[in-house]
Parts: C-alpha cells; sequence; structure tokens
C-alpha cells in the first residue's frame, strides 16, 4: 500500500526543483557559449567592418543591418603598409608590396606540421617503451620529463636565446684546441652556424616543448591498451616493431590525433621564444600580427582579418580530427 | 617433434619469487596441465615458455635446444590468452589470417585454411564479424582458431575457458580434447579449475606460490597427493583432514583427543616411525571413501550437522569429536540433523601427512 499512496501523491515542488534545475542547467550552458563565443564573434564582424565604423561608438553588432560589409581589409592582410603621407590615394594603392603575411602563415604552416609530426611520434615512441617495458628509475625519468613544463616559459627564454645565439662558435672554440688541422677546419666550417632564424632552430625548441605532454597522454593512453595485443601477435609470428605498426598504433591512432591537436595548437600560437629568437627570417604568424598592431594607429580591421585567416588553419584541423576526437577507442575483444 | 623442458626456471617480479626452481617436461603430442591457485605462477610459467617473459635462471629448451635467447615469433608457438585478445579493429577472418599473413600464405591457401578451421570449430558463419559483435563463447572459439589454423610446435593455453558459462565450458572442454587428438597437438594448458585439469591432462603439474608440489598423470596425483595442498587442492570435494597422531605400541592412529582410533594399512605404521614424526600426524580421507556404517559397529562416531543435497547425491557434514567431515552419499539416503551415526572408512584409500613438512607419507 505504501508504494501505491507514494505514486499517486502528487505535489508540485518536485516539479519545480526539476524545472529550476533545467533552467539553471541551461542558462549556465548557454552563458558560458556566449561568453566563449563573444570574441570571436567579434573579430569575424569587425574584419568586414568598413574601416569608418570600426572604432564607431557606439559598436554596431550586426554587419548588413549595422553597415556594410566589406573585404577590404583581407585585401589590407596581403599588402604592405601605404607609403606615408603626401602621395594621392591612386599612387599609394599602386606601389604597396606584398606584405609579409603569406611567407609568415607558410612558416607557420611548415614548423607546426614538423613540429607536431616529430613531436607526436618520438613522444609517442618513449611512451610505448614506458608503458611496456621496466625501465630503471622510470618515475624519475616521468617526473622530470614532466618537470620541464613547470617553469614558466619566460624563465628558460635568455638561457634559450644564449644556446641559440651562436653554438657553432662555442664548439669551435673548443676544437680550436685540438691540435689536428681537419678538426680546426671542420670547426672553422661551423663557427657562424646559429640556431637563431632559422627553421630549425625553433622546430626544435618547439619539439621539446610538446614531447612531454606527448609522452605523459600516450603513455597513460598505452596503460590503457592490454599489452596482450602485440603479445599475440608476436605469438602470431610478427616482431615486437611489426606488432606495434599493425596492432597497436592503429588502436592508438585516435589518442595520437587528440594529443596533436594540442601539440599543434601550441606550436601555432607560440609568440614570446619565435618572436625574439626569428626577428628576420623563419617567423611565424603572431610576430606578424603583433607587428602590424605596432605602429601608429592601430588598423583593427586588418588585425582582426589577419587573426581570422590565422586561425582557418586550425579551425580545419581540429575539424577534421573531430570524429577521432569523440569516437575514443573501443575495446572489443578483450574481457577485463 | 614438440618436446618441452623446463630447467631449474625461477623468475622474480620484485622481490616477488613468481617462479622457483620450476623443473616441467612437455612431451610431444602430450596434453600436459598446470593447475593451480590464483597467483601461483601458472600464467608466467607459460609465459617464460613463449618468450614473453625472460626467466632470472634457468633453462628453456625445446627439443633438446635451448632457447632462452629465441625471440617469440621464432619459437613458432601458439597462445591463447585469458582475454582472449582479439585484434579489435579486425574481423573474425582476419584475424585468424593474421598468422597466416605473417607466414606469407597466398589467399587461396589462406582461404582453405581458414575454411577447415572455422568449420572445424564451428564459426565459419562468423566470419565478417568483428570480435566485439561475438558472445564470449564465440570470441573464445576464434582465439582457438587463430592459434590453430597453423601447424605451431607447442600450444600455449592460459585458462581458455575461465570466462566461459559453466555449460559452455563442460562443452568446450570436451571439443578441446577431441580437437588436441586430432591434430595430434601437444598442449601447455594452464588452469585453476581442477576438474578441467583431470578431465583434459594426460599429465597435470600442480603448481602453489611458484613452487612445483607434483607432477604425474590425473588419477596418480589424485590418488597420491604428495603434500596437503595438492590433497586439498584436487577433487570437487575437498578431502578431510584430521589431526592425529601415531601410538607405535597399539599401532592405531589416535585422533584428537582420543576420539578414535583406526589401524592403519599395510605398511604405513612403519613408514611413519621410520619418518621420525608421530605426533604431529593429519588424516585425510577423500568424502566418497568414507560410508555410513549400517551396524552399530563403525571406525568413526559422529553426529550428523548439516545436509547439502547436489541432486545425483548427498553431502553430509558431520562432527566427529573436534573435526567436522564431510561425506558423499546416495541422494536417498536421509540423514536427520543432530543425528548420532558411525562411519566406515576405506583405510586403504587414507592418506597419512606429516604436519610439519605437510608431505604425504607414503607406505
Amino acid at each position: 500500500m505504501t508504494t501505491n499512496t507514494q505514486i499517486t501523491r502528487t505535489s508540485n515542488l518536485p516539479k519545480i526543483i526539476h524545472y529550476a534545475k533545467e533552467f539553471l542547467f541551461w542558462f549556465v550552458l548557454i552563458a558560458t557559449f556566449l561568453f566563449s563565443i563573444f570574441p570571436l564573434y567579434w573579430m569575424f564582424i569587425t574584419s568586414l567592418k568598413p574601416r569608418t565604423d570600426v572604432e564607431m561608438t557606439p559598436p554596431t553588432f550586426m554587419p548588413f543591418v549595422d553597415y556594410q560589409p566589406t573585404l577590404d581589409n583581407y585585401v589590407d592582410v596581403f599588402l604592405k603598409d601605404r607609403a606615408g603621407a603626401g602621395f594621392a590615394e591612386a599612387d599609394q594603392e599602386a606601389t604597396r608590396k606584398i606584405s609579409e603575411f603569406p611567407t609568415t602563415l607558410t612558416n607557420s604552416v611548415i614548423i607546426t606540421t614538423v613540429t607536431t609530426i616529430l613531436a607526436v611520434l618520438m613522444g609517442t615512441l618513449a611512451a610505448y617503451a614506458f608503458s611496456r617495458f621496466q625501465i630503471k628509475g622510470e618515475a624519475d625519468m616521468r617526473f622530470f620529463i614532466l618537470s620541464t613544463r613547470m617553469l614558466p616559459p619566460v624563465v628558460v627564454l635568455i638561457p634559450v636565446f644564449l644556446m641559440f645565439n651562436q653554438p657553432g662558435e662555442l664548439v669551435n672554440n673548443a676544437l680550436q684546441n685540438i691540435p689536428i688541422s681537419f678538426i680546426q677546419a671542420f670547426g672553422e666550417s661551423i663557427k657562424d652556424f646559429s640556431l637563431r632564424n632559422s627553421y630549425i632552430g625553433i622546430t626544435l625548441l618547439y619539439i621539446t616543448f610538446g614531447l612531454p605532454f606527448v609522452v605523459w597522454m600516450m603513455k597513460g593512453f598505452f596503460d590503457e591498451i592490454p599489452k596482450e595485443y602485440e603479445e599475440a601477435a608476436m605469438m602470431d609470428g610478427y616482431s615486437r616493431l611489426e606488432a606495434i605498426w599493425k596492432i597497436v598504433l592503429p588502436e592508438a591512432f585516435p589518442a595520437m590525433l587528440a594529443t596533436s591537436v594540442f601539440v599543434v595548437i601550441t606550436a601555432w600560437n607560440e609568440f614570446v621564444f619565435v618572436l625574439l629568437l626569428n626577428r628576420d627570417n623563419a617567423t611565424t604568424v603572431p610576430p606578424f600580427l603583433f607587428s602590424i598592431l605596432g605602429y601608429g594607429q592601430v588598423e583593427w580591421g586588418r588585425t582582426a582579418a589577419t587573426s581570422v585567416l590565422f586561425l582557418i588553419p586550425i579551425i580545419v584541423f581540429t575539424f577534421l580530427a573531430r570524429n577521432h576526437l569523440l569516437r575514443g577507442v573501443t575495446f572489443g575483444a578483450v574481457r577485463r | 617433434m614438440s618436446h618441452l623442458k623446463l630447467e631449474n626456471i625461477t623468475k622474480c617480479f620484485g622481490s616477488l619469487v613468481a617462479l622457483d626452481n620450476i623443473n616441467l617436461e612437455v612431451h610431444d603430442q602430450e596434453f600436459m596441465v598446470v593447475l593451480g591457485p590464483t597467483g601461483a605462477g601458472k600464467t608466467t610459467t607459460l609465459r617464460c615458455a613463449a618468450g614473453l617473459e625472460k626467466p632470472d635462471e634457468g633453462l628453456v629448451h625445446m627439443d633438446r635446444e635451448v632457447i632462452n635467447r629465441v625471440s617469440p615469433p621464432e619459437r613458432d608457438m601458439a597462445f591463447v590468452f585469458q582475454n582472449y585478445a582479439l585484434y579489435p579493429r579486425k574481423t573474425v577472418y582476419q584475424n585468424i589470417a593474421f598468422p597466416l599473413e605473417a607466414r606469407k600464405f597466398t589467399k587461396a591457401q589462406k582461404d582453405e585454411a581458414i575454411q577447415r578451421i572455422t568449420q572445424l570449430l564451428r564459426i565459419d558463419h562468423l566470419q565478417d564479424r568483428l570480435p566485439r559483435q561475438l558472445s564470449g563463447g564465440e570470441q573464445q572459439r576464434v582465439a582457438l582458431a587463430r592459434a590453430m589454423v597453423r601447424q605451431p610446435r607447442l600450444f600455449l593455453m592460459d585458462e581458455p575457458l575461465t570466462n566461459l558459462d559453466f555449460k559452455l565450458r563442460s562443452q568446450m572442454r570436451g571439443e578441446l580434447k577431441r580437437i588436441q587428438r586430432e591434430l595430434a597437438a601437444t598442449f601447455f594448458y594452464v588452469t585453476n579449475d581442477q576438474l578441467e585439469a583431470l578431465s583434459l591432462g594426460d599429465r597435470i603439474a600442480v603448481l602453489d606460490h611458484g613452487e612445483l608440489q607434483q607432477t604425474g598423470p590425473p588419477q596418480e596425483v589424485y590418488e597420491n597427493p604428495a603434500n596437503l595442498f595438492v590433497a586439498g587442492f584436487i577433487g570437487s570435494t575437498r578431502m578431510n583432514f584430521m589431526d592425529c597422531s601415531y601410538d607405535p605400541d597399539s599401532q592405531t592412529i589416535v585422533g584428537r583427543d582420543g576420539v578414535w582410533r583406526l589401524s592403519p594399512k599395510e605398511g604405513a605404521g612403519q613408514a611413519i616411525v621410520a619418518n621420525g614424526n608421530t605426533e604431529h600426524l593429519v588424516f585425510g580421507i577423500r568424502p566418497e571413501d568414507i560410508a555410513i556404517s549400517t551396524t552399530d559397529e563403525g571406525d568413526l562416531a559422529g553426529k550428523v550437522y548439516v545436509a547439502e543435497p547436489l541432486g545425483d547425491r548427498i553431502v553430509y557434514d558431520i562432527q566427529v569429536g573436534q573435526d567436522m567431515i564431510k561425506i558423499k552419499t546416495s541422494p536417498t539416503t536421509m540423514l536427520g540433523i543432530g543425528k548420532q551415526i558411525k562411519l566406515k572408512v576405506n583405510i586403504d584409500r587414507a592418506h597419512i601427512f606429516d604436519k610439519n613438512s605437510t608431505k604425504a607419507i607414503q607406505a
């Protein structure tokens, strides 16, 4: 009888609590969404505004309604600053040269791609070893790897700058002490070698930044893959390397992709080191973005357009990877 | 020829001694079963044979050749894992074909071999499924098929039936035995189920705490357990153990507090005296070797404590002095709880153990 009374007794209170919870849930969700999407929206509409509308007060929010959108800013991204005052408007347009944007964007793509591929590949192999083999001092090594991420990047900026500046000279100074002619000659030949302003230098640095993260992510992931998979493959007649390639890596691929999204974003957005180390050559987009902000009056429309173009590759990559990110992993065949 | 020999194998994981000086042989075309409780070192033994684990000490021989340094793929053995370890992204066909591809089989050869083994294991209708679409029993058959699709020198099986339900397990037991005979294969099989070991093994090796307790044909291990552990571990209803001592003057075994006295079988008395310990002994008798006396005469006197009807038989717990013993009776034997009864012991099938060394004292 007690169950019956419980079912038939209707009170409005639980219903109200239910709706309140529902409301709160959606309110927080929508508020968070708007809060995070608004800067992107603002950047996007600013990039489409005519110069006169960019700094208008009160601000306008709706393209087509408040103003007529234009692609002028996007054209500006690819062109250098005007030569200066005093020229006629038509002359200015004619004399404007192609900006650094295409070059820096290409650099960004090259550096980020190479960084991501190498960091994820090496980090995955290291993580596999950590996960599968008994390694002396493994815990200490793993802590050491992680500890490189604990320092704020600015702290290592100076030593990295010094290391990158003239490593060739340092090596040469040491080699000149050896009284063997061809070694001295070799030292002489690398004397001018510098990691500054080079693709190799900045890529090495980004790999160093990315590796700890990859190792930790992938180690956790490999621990989840039963070691019986590759052992079964080894019993089936494959070497360990073949077993990794044929069985383990396909399992680990979604995790590698998820990890690479983080590595890509870190390398793509990095600003301080590339600004300091690669001022003259192999510069990426973030310092370029900074440079167009830097002089005289800020051209917000052009800056916003550059930011949008800078964002697109990341959005495309994340979009392509999202299925793998969401799919996760399925362990169908193993009972645990 | 497939002849595996483990010689003085010792394996430690940190401070844990997983295997302690194991000596074991698997003869050609033999069904060898390693039996032991969880954590006894059974799987480690198998993994040492497979090369997945390197022994700290000792030699692994295959056909008189030391193979300690031979890698797993070169050993040409097949391993059936307890969790099956089917490749989750491969279909049943691709799973079974995988070991053949390592051996560069042509498509036609592959198809033929897979056809043959899937029919044998009755999974030929499942070839296009993924492992996660299979039931436990089907996954287990696929794992077996992947091992049996080729003719390895040795089959290593790590509790392959443990994850199956009772009915399927007894069915697969029969099939495994039939397949092993049909393929004339050599099996090195690990289980913690004593029934599985007794029914499958040509020989069984009992393992506990990394130490080999006894090796021999199932019947021999059952009839003459080497020590208390083996005696207690093997048998569907555990052997009864009662503390006792031996009185050389009257030549009888005396139960605790002198509640019972029995004359041991021929020669057992001398063996006990020769062993040197007459005080701390254990008297072991299997439930089926005790009968209820129909007269007032009997070897033991006890009180019915509880009855467990098991359908084809009834197991009674009888209190004898301070000891509780189990007896098996026909399903029609009805004994009220608390009833005083007399029991007859088949003394020729009784065992005497030295309580200190736990070893059996053989007459």
